[in-house]
């Protein structure tokens, strides 16, 4: 059976408690993140999604309530510190965290800070660059300034990545990007999991995007878990997406209101390709469903 | 000035980032666009396209290594031309964090405006209306540090909105926003552009933006590529498919259904055309199956 990695029970957060900038972020999340998945939390803008995977790795701790990461209480003395190691955590916008003068050098600061020796290093940062899918033999050598946005992107990701974390939580990977850039974040993110049982948790606004990657979809309003399950069944319960504040796809909206108009199409449909088959099929056109 | 005369014009501009080292990189390469009085203009292109570089030498943020960019007949280039420029052109960037100098929300939106020299109550009043315009009226007592992501950028948009510039520039300032908040300040920007004149210019990746714009230009390579009304642009799909571009779901799928024979009008672009043209064309089919 499939382990927990980290597990929320309960969990609040209150910025600013007794001041009159108290801000209660989370408000009882209940979450589980299993091994080896791709969990995606969506959720408007202030629903509490960044405040959670904060929670992951140590960086803010339960106002009450438990976060549990690799069976340890977050809580416990000495905790943070091992979970830097094992939970890489890549914040929104990481290409204005690159400081070093090489890409090499930036990529290599996490695992030397780990204690690993210059040359180890140095290895574990070649190894990233590649898995994020640059070329070392192209970028290692330059300034992370003089790459473009989304080399730098990915640059970024690699220096999490060299930690070799258990679990890898993004926090809008692909915010920002052009749509070339997206999905090659998304592949990168596929093939982590695939090829290294890296668990994924990935907080997005791009519900469309994460479609074909996430096993698991977390709907978050108001400092709460309001819906949960396959991406395709939760993008299409248009309902409790638009009381959470998200957009319900166009591919949704569309055949629900040809529905409406008496159109025989099936409503739910995820994707253009989808969506294309549903009217064609309605109209007798070649190429719809039979 | 007045009139619908061109407001921004770019001729000729070249910039090169980090000239003379070994990493030096050509971004602009001989732009030539101009930005009317009124309109509503989108730049949209790839990553390392040169959109971003381009809306900086707007407000004179950076001037041009070759060529001219003049703002209402002002040139960029003249030093004492630039704080009449900046009054004229507010820029909002994809980064609200560098954006954000007040302790509280309120105080962070009378920046601009109180730099102008306006009246406390005048202040007040373009305080009031942006926070109201952007949804943060609620939050005006708190600290920016305390916003969400998205909610800073629309921060940094009200900031711009207080000044109430003749132009508004925002380079990408929907990407870190949800898809509500993307819908609303897109209407927002529309309602500003079309209601009170702000001529607005806006870059973004996605197509699905620009088709709100009244004209786009699509940017590779350092150069402005394609021009025109959002159909005419979109006809363009193989161009644009070279770029890596997409098009809008609606778009695609009137396009997909078109070429399996439907008798759909070329220039859809958004949700409402497709969804009242397939609705039309379902009555007359139903109609035509009865006989």
């Amino acid at each position: 059976m499939r382990r927990a990695v980290i597990e929320a029970e309960d969990l609040v957060y209150v910025y600013h408690p007794g001041t009159p900038f108290e801000v209660r972020a989370l408000d009882g999340v209940n979450l589980r993140v299993m091994e080896g998945e791709v969990l995606a939390v969506v959720g408007a803008s202030g629903s509490g999604k960044s405040t959670l995977v904060q929670h992951f790795n140590g960086t803010l701790l339960p106002s009450s309530g438990r976060v549990r990461v690799l069976g340890v209480d977050t809580r416990q003395k000495g905790a943070p510190a091992r979970l830097w190691r094992e939970v890489g955590l890549v914040f929104q916008q990481p290409e204005h965290q690159l400081f070093e003068e090489t890409v090499l050098e930036d990529v290599a600061f996490g695992p030397k800070n780990l204690g690993l020796a210059p040359q180890k290093a140095r290895e574990r940062a070649l190894w990233a660059l590649e898995a994020v899918g640059l070329d070392p033999g192209e970028v290692a050598g330059l300034s992370p300034y003089s790459l473009s946005g989304g080399w730098r992107r990915l640059a970024a990701i690699a220096g999490v990545l060299a930690l070799k974390p258990k679990v890898l939580v993004l926090d809008e990977p692909a915010a920002g990007l052009d749509p070339a850039g997206k999905r090659r974040i998304y592949r990168l993110l596929a093939r982590l999991r695939r090829e290294h049982g890296t668990a994924v948790v990935l907080v997005t606004h791009d519900l469309e995007g994460v479609l074909g990657l996430a096993g698991r979809v977390a709907v978050m309003a108001r400092g709460r878990v309001t819906a949960w399950g396959e991406p395709g069944e939760v993008l299409s319960r248009a309902g409790e997406l638009e009381a959470a504040g998200l957009e319900v796809p166009l591919t949704v909206r569309l055949l629900n209101r040809l529905v409406a108009a008496g159109v025989p199409v099936k409503a739910g449909a995820l994707t253009v390709g989808e969506a294309v088959r549903q009217i064609a099929g309605a109209f007798g056109l070649e190429g719809g469903r039979g | 000035m007045g009139g619908r005369g061109a407001l921004i014009r770019a001729e000729g501009l070249v910039y090169v980032y980090g000239r003379g080292r070994p990493d030096e990189r050509r971004a602009l390469d001989g732009v030539d666009l101009e930005v009317s009085a009124g309109e509503f203009l989108a730049l949209v292109g790839p990553n390392g396209s040169g959109k971003s570089t381009l809306v900086r030498h707007f407000n004179a943020l950076l001037t041009p290594a070759a060529g001219r960019v003049t703002v209402a007949g002002l040139d960029t280039s003249c030093p004492h031309n630039v704080p009449e420029i900046r009054r004229l052109v507010g820029m909002v960037f994809q980064n609200p964090e560098n954006q954000i100098v007040g302790s509280l929300v309120e105080e962070d939106v009378a920046f601009g405006p109180e730099n102008l020299g306006l009246m406390p109550g005048e202040v007040k009043d373009r305080v009031d209306r942006a926070l109201a315009v952007t949804g943060l009226s609620a939050l005006k007592d708190r600290p920016p540090h305390l916003l969400s992501g998205g909610q800073k950028q629309l921060l940094a948009i009200a900031g711009a909105l207080a000044v109430r510039p003749s132009v508004l520039v925002l380079d990408e300032p929907l990407s870190m926003l949800d898809a509500v908040k993307k819908r609303e300040i897109l209407n927002f920007l529309r309602a500003l552009n079309q209601e009170e004149g702000v001529t607005v210019v806006m870059t973004t990746h996605s197509m699905e933006e620009a088709a709100a714009a009244g004209r786009v230009a699509v940017m590779a390579g350092g150069r402005v590529v394609l021009e025109g009304a959002p159909a005419e642009v979109f006809a363009k799909e193989g161009v644009l498919e070279e770029l890596g571009l997409e098009l809008p779901a609606a778009a695609k799928i009137a396009r997909a259904l078109s070429r399996r024979g439907l008798p759909l009008s070329p220039g859809i672009t958004g949700e409402d055309d497709l969804a009242g043209e397939l609705e039309g064309l379902w009555r007359l089919w139903r109609g035509a199956a009865r006989h």
